[in-house]
């Protein structure tokens, strides 16, 4: 079994700001580790490095025990690492299936000129990719869309779609930036039961996240990030009594972790 | 149009071949209509323009990026072919397949140089390539005849066989447009015609699935550049004289305002656009001095009335319409999803309790 | 080597230099406003040269008051190019901006061939035809007086954009019409005023051009995209890199034309085009700008 996501060391500066600073933190595989953080604590900019979007200054970030080279987002989708976006990033003018079955393409091999020929492999490759695109989404719910463009959907379910994009690729590692973000809260449950669905599959998923109360509700481990550096971890409970955290959060005051999660 | 279900419960969504099947049928058709040698002399300027069309799309409908080159290696192709025809003896045949190497490799060279770069600066570079060749077809004397052109280019010819009669000559642009149409929907419809059309949609998306734009990019650019060989090459051959004023910087204008007008990055979009430019041609033979007031008149109009194109606001129009058709439907109870939709409950039951909390 | 022959090269390439820098400062100011690239910048130069020519010649037109009708006449397409591209709401992207500017570059140029007739037009210099002696080569007076226009077409946009209320938005603008918004000034309003600066800057380069060629309907596409490469040279929307890229590109091809390759002399523009996007892309004095993904 795959070891999961292993993040060591990492640092990034922007100029003179010092954004992470020595981040060390591992999201094993089968659990969800969250990342939470007050606003410019480094989430995003994490997520970035991890996924090779932002090249680091320092430290190494591994699946299953292979480093990945820096930077280059590209090459994590070969790694089996997968991400989704703060900001919806779905493929419009595509339908959900389409949408999804790029996620299954990743996965395979075979070369751009044989896709003009379009011979027996190519579409044998093509119509794997479009069942495996199948099957998620009638496992979640979206089998009746799958025709439908994505910029049709209501924007829990394009979230969704961008989820089940992700799984499409078979990841061993998922990386979430934020996926309550912008949702209603009546669609927190429907996330959560996505995301714990990944872990169940043995997928080691890092959840970076805002809202609290999902991130107490399903998380094993929570890491705490503060101004670049990890400020404490452990597992929701401890991590809910910790006086730093509240701190981190509001400021210095007589406040309980109770209205962070209310 | 919702699919099928095969043997194993999997819906099965037809493929949208119909607009393949238009461009090719009308390949077959327009000789049945008319056949004079004028017409036929049309119809084969009409099959040029397809598939030069059919190259921009590549790149301008599907990558999404415009490309102000293509009239440029339409010329190059065209030089290349004539050039090795009347100034190396080459046989025609071998003439119609150095032609688009050579265009490949040139508009490889320019997307390698440019592919890197935003939208608007990448169509400023294939701008310049365009008019660094033009400009080239006009003052390389020695070799291209300069502004008087190049003369005496043979008809085409396989072995002995010669393709002198207009049928004879349209039949060969028509066989290889519709082979190019194939592969362009192949294109377009396979997994690297996906990616590229997602690549245009969102890039850092594109990046997470492991789509490679640059080489993506690439090929569709070096694609675009081997249909304008090809039909550079044929343009030599048929009209068996080239000048350079045929590929000046309006016609590389002329083609993406063609391809954009009826509709670019669907499979409808080049033949809509021949047409269009067909009947230019046609219209501009007796009121040259009218036609770019005109044209320019159609195009901003055409740009601000339909800016996906006729062919793309049509289209748009008709999958919204089914898309409300179907929503409304699955409202009155004719839902089809399958049975495995509710298959959602994979979290365990005691974060559900405390998310209910 | 032949220092006669060499300043004789230089002043030229100066002269034609100059008015490629005007058409450069134009593109500048559009890109900075819309973001997008106007391909009419070119056409106001022909518009502005060739209506104060024909006013000249066929009418008798004194040449002060020709240039001036001529700049009127370029500031209103100006306008009417703006309304073209915005009026109707529906164009919201650099990319399809650019397209309709193409489309209303091939208006201007087609309707121009229509009233000229094809004939060309010539254009005396407001300062007579007297020739000036300059280190033992002699030039035209116009020479000066087109280096003088873009130094100071460059200097009162230079102030301009930075010491006034409309000038600073401009600039700000750059294609980000939300920052426009806390200004409360209107895309539109900010756009009208880029294109009458920009024709009237085009209309200026026609009116110093028409003396030293003649000009005729299609005399400003070429032209337009030298002042493009000119202006990606110096960095797109930096009026001093305008000026820079411009004068140049001007001596560049003047040195091709002096040394014998005159037919390649009009490539070099665009060679210089290709190898400042592929090597430079901000330009020699571009600020930092996105212009790689």
């Amino acid at each position: 079994m795959s070891t999961g996501l292993e993040i060591s060391g990492v640092s990034k500066a922007y100029g003179g700001l010092q954004v992470l600073r020595d981040v060390t933190l591992s999201a094993p595989a089968g659990s969800i580790t969250a990342v939470i953080g007050p606003n410019g604590a480094g989430k995003s900019t994490l997520a970035n490095v991890i996924s090779g979007f932002v090249t680091q200054d320092a430290g190494t970030v591994a699946v299953d025990g292979t480093t990945l080279p820096p930077g280059r987002a590209m090459t994590r989708a070969s790694r089996r690492l997968g991400r989704t976006f703060q900001n919806l990033e779905v493929f419009t003018g595509m339908t959900v299936l389409q949408n999804v079955a790029m996620g299954a393409y990743s996965r395979q091999r075979g070369g751009h000129l044989a896709d003009l020929v379009r011979g027996p492999r190519a579409r044998r490759d093509e119509r794997a990719a479009d069942e495996a695109a199948w099957a998620l989404l009638d496992r979640f719910g979206l089998g009746g869309r799958a025709d439908s463009l994505v910029e049709s959907l209501p924007f829990g379910e394009a979230k969704l779609v961008e989820m089940v994009r992700v799984l499409a690729m078979e990841p061993e590692v998922v990386v979430l930036d934020e996926p309550a973000a912008g949702l209603p809260p009546a669609s927190a449950l429907p996330l959560a039961r996505t995301i714990a669905g990944m872990a169940a599959d043995g997928i080691g998923v890092l959840l970076i996240e805002h809202n609290m109360k999902l991130v107490m509700s399903i998380s094993e481990h929570v890491v705490v990030l503060d101004q670049g550096q990890v400020l404490t971890e452990g597992t929701p409970a401890q991590v809910q009594q910790d006086s730093r955290v509240i701190e981190a959060y509001l400021g210095p005051g007589p406040t309980t972790t109770e209205e962070l999660t209310r | 149009m919702r699919g099928r279900r095969d043997a194993a419960g999997v819906v099965r969504r037809r493929r949208k071949a119909w607009e393949l099947w238009i461009t090719i049928g009308l390949l077959v058709v327009l000789p049945l209509i008319s056949a004079t040698d004028y017409s036929l002399h049309i119809w084969t300027r009409m099959a040029i323009f397809l598939i030069l069309l059919t190259g921009l799309n590549l790149i301008q409908g599907v990558a999404g990026m415009t490309s102000l080159a293509q009239a440029g290696f339409f010329g190059l192709g065209a030089y290349a072919a004539g050039i090795s025809a009347v100034r190396y003896d080459l046989p025609p045949l071998a003439a119609l397949v150095v032609a688009p190497v050579v265009v490949t490799l040139v508009a490889l060279l320019v997307g390698v140089l440019s592919m890197r770069l935003k939208e608007i600066y990448f169509t400023m570079a294939t701008l310049g390539a365009g008019f660094v060749l033009f400009l080239l077809f006009g003052r390389m004397v020695e070799l291209t005849g300069g502004p008087n052109g190049l003369v005496g280019i043979p008809p085409f010819s396989i072995g002995g066989l010669e393709f002198t009669e207009p049928i004879m000559r349209y039949a060969l642009v028509a066989v290889l447009a519709a082979l190019g149409a194939v592969v362009a929907h192949n294109l377009l419809v396979s997994r690297t015609g996906r990616a590229l059309r997602a690549y245009g949609a969102s890039e850092p998306a594109a990046l997470a699935v492991g789509a490679s734009p640059f080489r993506l990019r690439l090929l569709a650019f070096g694609l675009s550049g081997f249909y304008a060989g090809v039909a550079g090459a044929l343009e030599a051959f048929d009209a068996r004289f080239i000048s350079p004023s045929t590929f000046d910087f309006m016609t590389a204008v002329l083609l993406v305002v063609a391809l954009v007008v009826s509709g670019a990055g669907r499979m409808v979009g080049p033949i809509l656009g021949a047409l269009l430019l067909t009947g230019i041609e046609v219209f501009a033979a007796d009121y040259a001095d009218y036609e770019p007031l005109i044209m320019g008149v159609i195009f901003l109009v055409a740009v601000q009335l339909f800016p996906r194109g006729v062919a793309g606001e049509l289209a748009a129009r008709w999958e919204d319409r089914r898309e409300r058709a179907q929503r409304s439907g699955e409202s009155l109870g004719d839902s089809s999803a399958p049975a495995g939709t509710t298959r959602t409950d994979v979290g365990t039951p005691a974060m559900t309790e405390e998310l209910r909390r | 080597m032949d220092t006669g022959l060499l300043i004789q090269v230089i002043l030229s390439g100066l002269s034609v230099g100059a008015i490629y820098a005007l058409v450069a400062v134009g593109f500048g100011v559009i890109f900075n406003a819309t973001g997008a690239i106007n391909f009419v910048q070119g056409e106001y130069v022909m518009v502005g040269g060739l209506s104060a020519a024909m006013l000249y010649e066929a009418w008798d037109v004194p040449v002060l008051v020709a240039i001036v009708a001529a700049v009127a006449v370029t500031v209103l397409l100006g306008v009417l190019t703006e309304f073209g591209l915005l009026g109707f709401g529906r164009l919201r992207t650099p990319a399809s901006i650019t397209i309709a500017t193409i489309a209303i570059a091939v208006i201007v140029k087609g309707s121009a061939m229509l009233i000229s007739d094809r004939d060309t037009y010539a254009l005396p210099s407001v300062l007579g035809t007297d020739s000036l002696q300059v280190l033992g080569a002699s030039t035209s007076r116009q020479t000066v007086l087109n280096l003088l226009l873009a130094v100071a077409a460059v200097a009162a946009l230079t102030l301009f954009f930075q010491c006034t209320k409309l000038g600073t938005t401009l600039r700000a603008a750059a294609g980000d019409s939300e920052t426009l918004q806390t200004f409360g000034v209107s895309y539109r309003t900010t756009a009208r005023w880029a294109f009458v600066i920009a024709a009237a800057l085009g209309a200026l380069a026609g009116a110093g051009l028409a003396p030293l060629t003649v000009m005729s309907f299609d005399s400003g596409t070429l032209l337009g995209l030298k002042g493009f490469a000119a202006a990606m040279l110096g960095g797109l929307g930096n009026p001093r890199g305008a000026l820079a890229g411009g004068l140049l590109l001007g001596i560049a091809e003047a040195v091709m034309s002096g040394y014998g390759a005159a037919a390649y002399a009009d490539v070099v523009a665009f060679v210089v085009l290709l190898a400042i996007l592929t090597l430079r892309p901000t330009g020699m004095f571009g600020t930092a700008r996105a212009v790689r993904t």
